[in-house]
């Protein structure tokens, strides 16, 4: 098992370099000259030439290369044009706010999703068991951000159940100083206020409804369709004979056994969830990385955007690399078989 | 063929997606001979009416008919998805083969590459692409296209992988035909129905991606009647918009529904093994 964990670490190496380089090439791969976007329309070539030497941008590619990355190692991303702000701070609340909405969703879709999927699959080509099927199809056919605009309009705008928009009320934001970024963690430990937590709550609801319909979507069609072929299984039949209860013969024989296919679907939507939010973000005006990718993009502000690439990427390959590492834990078959 | 039909008789889902398919390449076809108005016909002083027997679907903030715009806009939407799934096909499926044929260091070439952009998420790598290219609605194509592609790679390459080692590959080795003619006449041929499936069941993904960036402002022109576009048009309007967020949001739920189905039962068709699932 031991090599099967270090080789597989080994093998995100390459990858994390590569992501690095592609970030690194993306502030001359965007449109128009870096220096002019800085100083605008009006400034001379001395003024750019100058610029030029300050960035380091007159260097050797490679040499900008080495100083990007010592740059990333150190936490120095460069100051975002648009805000003037060094990119790291403004990473410091984007990241908690899409990480906070991601595990929210995720949190649904898998309880949701692992649920339905279960149900469907104990009892195939039932009432249920289509609705389930059909529910889960218009689930991934669906254009989030419509879904998203229309549970707004209905649930915020009509009934008023629960907030239009942002994070937290506008009144409590003004004077919400949040330390981690993570505003659930703020209210409950840092102010202590139930009140507090319950605004944070309701903020986050819809957005994470809306993000969660096509990963739960995705896990309940895998999870049905996963548990239906272990259902068939010979142990299975085993465990019925010896008499075990229903729900123990589906939940720690079948579900348990079923397990692995299920858990990759979950991972790879945590995966897309932290960079994919982007629509969600935008339509409930969620500060979070999606939405500061797209303002970056907007105003060419190469830096920002360097970062959040650089930071969703990276993300993405340790999700992965975790999910991987996790088989090794549940599958004892992988276990025995590194060690035979 | 025929063996299709007859599948597609037994196949309800398969049956109702491509009803659903056939229905907006009509609407796409017959938008010059159906719709009352042209997409970009403004009526003065006509502005957000609600639906009427004149306007069916009622007016836009421009005062354009509604209805005629939803219509000329299914041309678009399928366009700009075909024309994305078919570049994802196309590069998929090359550097897959070449890849799965070839094997040693071409395969670990051009797979690392690939795994590599797995390692974003494609609407993130999309939204990239397109801020490197420029906003507007070809330079979707491409993004969207390019974004697309592993995933035929990958899948083109475990099939060249499997007919590789069977036996008429081996006859035709023998028989002294080239790499470029084995690859062209035997073996790619044999992976048509796996991409066939897979790209019917892209084109869902590609009108959604291509909604997706168009509805964040990087499809360029406002004015053009996608729906994608015409629903961030609505959604910009706030409440007068509504509506138009409504049916355009609607139109492209329906066309990809239609596309997942039929796919899925394709896939039933070709893979008798998941029609149990």
């Amino acid at each position: 098992m031991l090599t099967y964990i270090v080789r597989r670490i080994l093998a995100t190496i390459p990858m994390l370099v590569g992501i690095t380089l592609v970030s690194f090439l993306l502030l001359h791969a965007l449109p128009g000259d870096p220096t002019a976007v800085l100083l605008g329309q009006r400034a001379t070539e001395q003024n750019k030439q100058e610029l030029r030497r300050q960035l380091g941008l007159d260097q050797p590619l490679h040499a900008q290369y080495g100083q990007y990355v010592g740059g990333t190692l150190r936490g120095d991303f460069g100051e975002s044009h648009r805000t003037n702000q060094p990119v790291l701070t403004e990473l410091k609340q984007k990241i908690p706010a899409t990480i906070e909405l991601a595990l929210a969703a995720m949190f649904l879709a898998t309880i949701v999703g692992v649920s339905l999927g279960v149900l469907a699959a104990i009892k195939p080509r039932s009432v249920f068991d289509f609705a389930c099927l059909s529910m889960a199809l218009v689930g991934v056919s669906m254009p989030v951000f419509w879904l998203g605009f229309m549970a707004q309009k209905v649930l915020a705008g009509e009934l008023k159940w629960l907030p239009f928009s942002g994070r937290l009320d506008f009144g409590t934001w003004a004077r919400f100083q949040s330390d981690t970024g993570f505003y659930t963690l703020d209210a409950l430990f840092v102010y202590q206020r139930a009140d507090l937590f319950a605004d944070v709550m309701l903020h986050l609801a819809l957005p994470a409804i809306v993000l969660s319909t096509v990963p739960t979507a995705l896990i309940a069609r895998i999870t049905r369709a996963t548990m239906l072929e272990t259902l068939k299984q010979d142990f299975i039949r085993t465990a019925r004979a010896k008499g075990a209860t229903p729900a123990a013969v589906v939940l720690r024989h079948g579900l348990r056994n079923a397990l692995i296919p299920i858990l990759t679907a979950v991972a790879t939507q945590f995966g897309y969830l932290l960079g994919g939010a982007v629509l969600t973000e935008t339509i409930f005006a969620w500060p979070g990385l999606g939405r500061y990718v797209i303002e970056s993009i907007d105003a060419l502000d190469a830096r920002p955007l360097q970062a959040s690439v650089l930071v969703v990427a990276t993300a993405f390959v340790l999700v992965n690399l975790l999910t991987d590492l996790s088989y090794a834990f549940i599958d004892p078959r992988l276990r025995k078989r590194e060690a035979a | 063929m025929k063996d299709f039909v007859r599948f597609l008789k037994t196949h309800r889902p398969a049956q109702f997606g491509l009803a659903l398919i056939a229905l907006v390449m009509a609407a796409a076809v017959f938008a010059g001979v159906i719709s009352p108005f042209g997409p970009m016909e403004a009526v003065p002083n006509a502005f957000f009416l609600k639906p009427s027997t004149t306007h069916w679907l009622g007016t836009d903030s421009q005062g354009r008919d509604l209805f005629s715009r939803l219509l000329h806009g299914a041309r678009y939407t399928l366009l700009v998805a075909l024309a994305a799934t078919t570049l994802s096909l196309l590069t998929g499926s090359l550097v897959g083969a070449l890849a799965g044929y070839f094997g040693r260091w071409v395969d670990m070439l051009l797979m690392r590459c690939v795994d590599f952009m797995m390692s974003f998420p494609s609407f993130l790598l999309a939204c990239v692409a397109v801020a490197i290219l420029g906003k507007s609605l070809e330079n979707l194509i491409w993004a969207v296209g390019i974004a697309g592609a592993p995933s035929f790679a990958r899948q083109v390459r475990a099939e060249v992988l499997r007919l590789r080692s069977l036996e008429f590959v081996e006859a035709a080795h023998s028989l002294g035909y080239s790499h470029w003619r084995i690859l062209g006449r035997h073996i790619l041929p044999n992976c048509l129905s796996p991409v066939i499936v897979l790209g019917t069941l892209g084109m869902g993904g590609s009108i959604l991606s291509v909604a997706g960036l168009a509805f964040l402002g990087l499809g360029g022109d406002p004015f053009v009647p996608e729906w994608g576009l015409m629903l961030k048009l609505g959604w910009d309007q706030s409440t007068h918009g509504a509506f138009q967020v409504g049916i355009a949001g609607a139109c492209i739920l329906v066309t990809v529904l239609g596309f997942n189905l039929f796919g899925d039962g394709l896939r039933d068709w070709l893979d008798p093994r998941s029609r149990t699932r």
